[in-house]
């Protein structure tokens, strides 16, 4: 996937969980190895938005862990504005994170009810500018103004705020430090429609006036249809679309990807011809070949035999599938 | 008048709390007929699933007190001593809730937990009711029932454990089910199968639903009849197809508005704007005033009544006296 403005390459990344527990159950059980996220690679271009969608347990918040290297990756390479994250030292990573934020999925959990709001926005800039007094309290005013909130909020704590309005300074919290690249962890699926139809234009305006770059991950097709400008979809630990964001809901070609859509939008007709059977596979030692082989409703031998890789159909679409209209 | 099934009437369900009373449930009423699917929809703290354990008497009391009348097959539930209300629940009226693995005990196996409700309810000896509950699982569509029974929900998938749950509700057939939010822990294909699944068994057994959501696409799937709840009343009653061609309360206009609309893309939502207000108290006249874009002085002032605007199409609103 080559272009010119990207922001962020991830190439091949891949976080491999060792479940052996001893030697005793390696000798009677084998290896017990959980493939959460397997070669998974895409790019995102400056000031543009990726969606990525998948059920829960698919690998897409590991992604975003091992962007930011909460979690270590087992292999592969992320280029940042050239930069390989993967091979910065803890340290340089520490600094690297300034350009590189995090916004999570419960605002209950992700802001500390013992701080007040000052301290919680203010921290970050403490890290890494040494900003104290009443610079910090200007720069974190002008954040809270920046997400919609009141300066009248600066010194509460975070239990006096709803929902909604503790996304918003989870969302002041990650601009703190003018990041280029935001990954969002499912960030409006604890709130409610009218609420989340608020932050959804948040989002958009901090974008077109930052000129922040996004990934987005999501469970809910709406929201990611409406926010991206390519969409990426993982199952069981890989991605197994990738297009521009009305192309692949437009024609969808990944049997995983027209069963999600169509059990989304479509009417029962639809459910029933793009139905899936069974549920996803355990990522502990996957079988070889397509992962999504057993659900899928294309399938035949060569899809056990052989792993399809993603790859280039035109147009910016890629499919990693072998469905024989796709073959020739 | 005699054929609905359930009639709730002026329902209001107050909790008295150390900071003032909070009425969870105002005033309150509406009808389901034999057969029917009826549709509450809301926002978190709305009301809806206070609605749905005011009709089981679920919650607790005190704090909680219930008035109003809650006629189900003539009879008033609120009338009933609790041995007669304990022998209603799950017979001829049964719930399920949304998170299904706090719902299953964990540390019995299905077979317990399904046959503990029939054999409470029915005269069944123990292999009878073994047997109805692998009929069970295999009307809810569980591979290999008989082995199944064996195992702990542990062993089953979110999907999955939500089915078990539904063959314990259905395991004395009963004439109504009330279901809060089965699916919102469910991945989008399992929440399809799922409710692809209720529909049919609400075809096949004749049995009322009301379901309890947030998500207007759920209600669209499968309900006939819907009612729109905002901070404890209901705004506006109607049938499903009728509420998405024409809305007319401004809380449910913002709702569809809110979500993003796959015909005419827009770069910027259409959101309602502030927050559901508090009910410690409640703000006076309309409760949605403060966020109605079409406010009047009126709303302030009184409070509006759930008025029928047009044939089965109930509104309450002062845009629509």
């Amino acid at each position: 996937m080559e272009s010119e403005e990207c922001l962020i390459k991830v190439n091949e990344i891949g976080k491999y969980f060792d479940l052996t527990k001893s030697f005793i159950s390696k000798f009677f059980l084998g290896r017990r190895i959980l493939k959460a996220v397997d070669r998974v690679s895409f790019r995102i271009k400056k000031g543009e938005t990726l969606g990525l969608v998948g059920e829960s347990g698919c690998g897409k918040s590991t992604v975003a862990r091992l962007i930011t290297r909460l979690i270590r990756p087992t292999f592969g390479e992320v280029s940042f504005k050239g930069i390989d994250l993967f091979g910065l030292s803890g340290k340089e990573m520490r600094l690297m994170r300034k350009h590189v934020q995090m916004i999570f999925q419960d605002p209950f959990t992700s802001l500390n009810p013992r701080k007040r709001i000052e301290t919680i926005i203010g921290m970050p800039m403490e890290i890494h500018y040494q900003m104290r007094g009443r610079e910090k309290r200007q720069r974190v005013l002008e954040l809270l103004q920046m997400v919609g909130m009141g300066a009248d909020h600066i010194d509460r704590y975070p239990h006096e705020f709803s929902g909604g309005q503790r996304q918003r300074l989870a969302i002041a919290r990650s601009l703190a430090l003018n990041p280029d690249l935001i990954l969002c962890d499912e960030p409006v699926s604890a709130l409610d429609v009218s609420i989340q139809a608020q932050i959804l234009n948040l989002f958009r305006k901090l974008q077109d006036e930052l000129g922040l770059t996004y990934l987005f991950i999501s469970h809910d097709l709406s929201v990611v249809e409406h926010i991206s400008n390519d969409v990426a979809v993982m199952y069981a630990g890989k991605i197994v679309e990738f297009a521009p964001t009305t192309e692949i809901f437009a024609s969808p070609l990944h049997p995983y990807t027209q069963a999600l859509i169509a059990s989304r939008f479509g009417d029962r007709k639809e459910r029933e011809k793009y139905s899936m059977k069974g549920e996803i596979i355990s990522p502990i030692n996957p079988p070889g070949g397509c992962r999504f082989q057993g659900r899928c409703p294309q399938y035949y031998g060569k899809c056990s035999e052989i792993e399809p890789e993603l790859r280039d159909l035109g147009n910016g679409h890629y499919v990693a599938c072998f469905r024989k209209d796709l073959e020739s | 008048m005699n054929d609905y099934l359930l009639s709730i009437r002026n329902l209001v369900t107050e909790f008295t709390l150390k900071k003032g009373v909070l009425r969870a449930v105002d005033q309150v009423s509406f009808d389901l007929r034999k057969g029917e699917t009826f549709g509450l929809v809301g926002e978190s703290g709305c009301g809806k699933s206070v609605t749905a354990l005011s009709i089981l008497r679920l919650n607790p009391s005190p704090p909680a007190q219930t008035t109003g009348s809650i006629l189900f097959e003539g009879e008033d539930l609120l009338l009933k001593s609790i041995p007669e209300i304990r022998n209603i629940r799950g017979r001829k009226i049964s719930m399920i809730f949304q998170e299904p693995m706090t719902s299953l005990n964990p540390a019995l196996t299905i077979e317990r937990q399904i046959c503990e409700t029939i054999r409470l309810h029915q005269k069944l000896g123990k292999k009878e009711a073994r047997e109805k509950a692998i009929d069970l699982l295999d009307l809810v569509s569980i591979p290999s029932p008989q082995e199944r029974l064996k195992s702990y929900p542990h062993e089953f998938s979110g999907g999955m454990r939500q089915r078990v749950m539904i063959a314990i509700a259905l395991s004395c057939n009963p004439s109504l089910l009330l279901a809060d939010e089965p699916t919102t822990a469910l991945d989008v294909s399992i929440q399809a199968q799922f409710l692809d699944l209720l529909n049919e068994l609400m075809e096949r057994l004749k049995m009322s639903l009301i379901y309890i959501t947030h998500d207007l696409f759920v209600i669209s799937q499968i309900c006939k009849d819907v009612a729109v709840m905002y901070a404890s009343n209901i705004v506006e009653q109607t049938s499903t197809s009728e509420l998405f061609r024409k809305p007319l309360h401004p809380y449910t206009q913002g709702l569809l508005k809110s979500i993003p609309n796959r015909k005419e893309k827009k770069r910027f939502l259409d959101p309602i704007k502030g927050m559901v207000c508090s009910l410690l108290p409640p703000p006076a006249g309309c409760k949605f005033h403060p966020r109605c874009a079409d406010a009047m002085e009126i709303c302030s002032r009184e409070k509006p009544h759930l008025v029928e605007v047009e044939p089965g199409h109930l509104v309450s609103c002062h845009l629509f006296p």
